[in-house]
């Protein structure tokens, strides 16, 4: 669980500090205030900056690009053009301050090369390669060097990498070849159990998959009690058809001998099904959840935080989620007062004052007297 | 959303404040917010600066029988939103900034000095030759003496001005109203406070 963040240079979060996290966060603010990057920087961080989970971010931003080129310089720069969004104000700089760091705060980044970080970091690179033939003759090793200190006249001689490093390792990814197409060259590494719901997952190609992890386990008790708050006839659901990304959700009513499609049945059991299944698969791990509210009606919104914060106790999961509703606020604030757990949680409202981004942290007992008084938070 | 609010204890307040403004035309640029009760306004003004863009909290609390008491318990608030404030309130009502560049106001009724309420503020409005008064005084006297008054011994005030009120040309006139009906003065020295304290809250800071 992460207690605190600090996050460097990630899109419009260029020093931003939250000083305490709890387990469940809800994140609330106008538009343009960070609150998705604010996830995403959340998300890169438990994912130890996986390649294929900033694929997804590119893409979901519109900057992901199905260019191809046969000229090396070309692809590098357009790898560097699309990864260059992630960075605030898409500088692209070759040095260590420019470089996104998302770690705990108040642990100090170093920038020593060869200590283990505590922090994930993304940066771009120039990089000499040499190959060398072993002493057998059999093989040619190819090692790859970081220059740190570049000599402008030099610049052009190297070539172009980003480079990854998190705790327990680094990886240097080439850029003059296409990183992402048709989908990520680079092995991912292992990454803590995340599950990401963005805005406009109503229903997700992977649930699936997901369902697949936990049917015949308890959990899917919990996925069937989460479903009876909106259809309180719900006896059980299965994923048909052929292939997997082409299965799709049925249910079973108490009252109805067949089988319906739950896509037939609105938009809030689908969402509803979307996070839980996110939420029984991210066991000791993050969930993440951008506009918590969406597709749900205001009046579920406080079950299903019963059901968030319940989930999140048994099963040791750090909640994120942001939202732009009252009525989710006041929901969250309810589940979370009423909670007999004793999880806590905390709504974090980000402000964009004149570019920089600023924090402003309620209690449950401040969460409380604002919705009892009306007072509006977002 | 209002980025100035001006939080008070109750409908009442609420009237007389819109009444004023209007009569001093004081631009009403904030958010007048009935309360409730004073509890409601202690627990939700150090809140009510954390919300997104507010520029300005004033209050508007009764000094009710410990004005002391009451100074001290908002004095703790305001300190701990970041407002350096006076050891005593100032006659004149308290208008504080802090480092965020917020402002925050405190009236305690009647006139920041005394023990007492809104309805001791407007008795002092009441005009000087006006013949009623003394009528409803003894009144009030004769009917405590005898033991007949339904009203706590705290409320006289309150009884005495909607008494008074009850002998008016339109009798039944709310507080508010019966400024806007000039049954009572807004030219006593200390109208003029407190419409000098409104203006100031509501005015943008340089």
């Amino acid at each position: 669980m992460l207690t605190s963040l600090h996050i460097k240079n990630y899109r419009n979060l260029k020093d931003f500090t939250l000083d305490s996290l709890d387990q469940v966060n809800l994140i609330t603010g106008k538009n343009n205030t960070g609150k998705s990057s604010l996830l995403e920087a959340v998300a890169i961080y438990a994912s130890k900056g996986n390649i294929s989970l900033l694929a997804e971010l590119l893409k979901n931003h519109g900057e992901y690009f199905r260019e191809q080129s046969d000229d090396a310089g070309q692809m590098a720069n357009l790898n560097l053009n699309a990864l260059s969004s992630l960075f605030t104000g898409r500088v692209t700089g070759f040095d260590v301050s420019s470089g996104i760091f998302i770690g705990e705060a108040g642990k100090g980044i170093s920038h020593e090369k060869y200590e283990k970080p505590n922090f994930v970091e993304l940066r771009f690179v120039k990089y000499d390669e040499k190959s060398q033939q072993d002493t057998a003759n059999t093989s040619i090793v190819k090692q790859r060097f970081i220059i740190d200190t570049i000599d402008e006249n030099d610049f052009d001689e190297y070539r172009t990498g980003f480079y990854i490093r998190w705790p327990e390792g680094n990886q240097l990814i080439r850029l003059e070849r296409n990183i992402f197409f048709p989908r990520p060259l680079v092995k991912p590494v292992n990454s803590a159990n995340l599950e990401f719901i963005h805005t406009a997952y109503i229903d997700r190609e992977s649930n699936g998959a997901l369902f697949d992890n936990i049917t015949l386990t308890d959990k899917e008790r919990f996925v069937i009690e989460a479903l009876k708050i909106i259809e309180p006839k719900t006896e059980r659901i299965a994923f048909i058809g052929k292939g997997s990304r082409e299965r799709s959700a049925v249910i079973k009513l108490s009252d109805n001998e067949g089988v319906l499609p739950l896509k037939s049945m609105g938009d809030g059991i689908n969402r509803i099904l979307t996070l839980i299944l996110a939420l029984v698969n991210s066991e000791n791990g993050f969930l993440l959840i951008d506009e918590f509210e969406n597709g749900l009606h205001y009046t579920v919104q406080k079950q299903l935080w019963e059901i968030v914060f319940s989930l999140a106790k048994q099963l040791n999961i750090q909640v994120f989620a942001t939202t732009h509703s009252e009525d989710c606020i006041s929901g969250f604030e309810q589940a979370l007062n009423e909670n007999k757990e004793a999880i806590k949680g905390k709504l974090i409202r980000l402000d964009n004052v004149k570019g920089v981004i600023t924090q402003t942290n309620f209690s449950p007992r401040e969460l409380k007297i604002a919705n009892e008084q009306n007072i509006e938070l977002r | 959303m209002a980025n100035k609010k001006l939080l008070v204890e109750g409908n009442d307040d609420k009237h007389v404040m819109l009444a004023l403004c209007e009569k001093f035309d004081i631009p009403e640029n904030f958010e007048i917010i009935d309360c409730q009760g004073i509890s409601n306004i202690l627990e939700r003004f150090p809140i009510d600066f954390k919300t997104s863009g507010t520029k300005t909290v004033g209050v508007i609390v009764d000094a009710d029988t410990d004005i002391r008491a009451r100074w001290a318990s908002l004095k703790t608030k305001l300190e701990s939103a970041g407002f350096a404030v006076p050891d005593n309130l100032p006659e004149s009502g308290l208008i504080a900034e802090n480092h965020s560049g917020q402002k925050a106001g405190v009236w305690i009724m009647p006139n920041n000095e005394m023990d007492g309420m809104l309805e001791d503020f407007m008795s002092f409005l009441v005009p000087h030759d006006d013949n009623l008064m003394p009528i409803v005084g003894s009144t009030l006297d004769d009917i405590e003496l005898k033991r007949l008054n339904k009203y706590k011994n705290s409320d006289r005030s309150k009884a005495n001005i909607h008494t008074w009120l009850a002998w008016q040309d339109a009798p039944g006139t709310p507080l508010g109203l019966s400024i806007t009906k000039r049954y009572l003065t807004t030219e006593e020295e200390i109208c003029e406070k407190l419409t000098d304290w409104l203006k100031n809250c509501s005015s943008d800071l340089q």
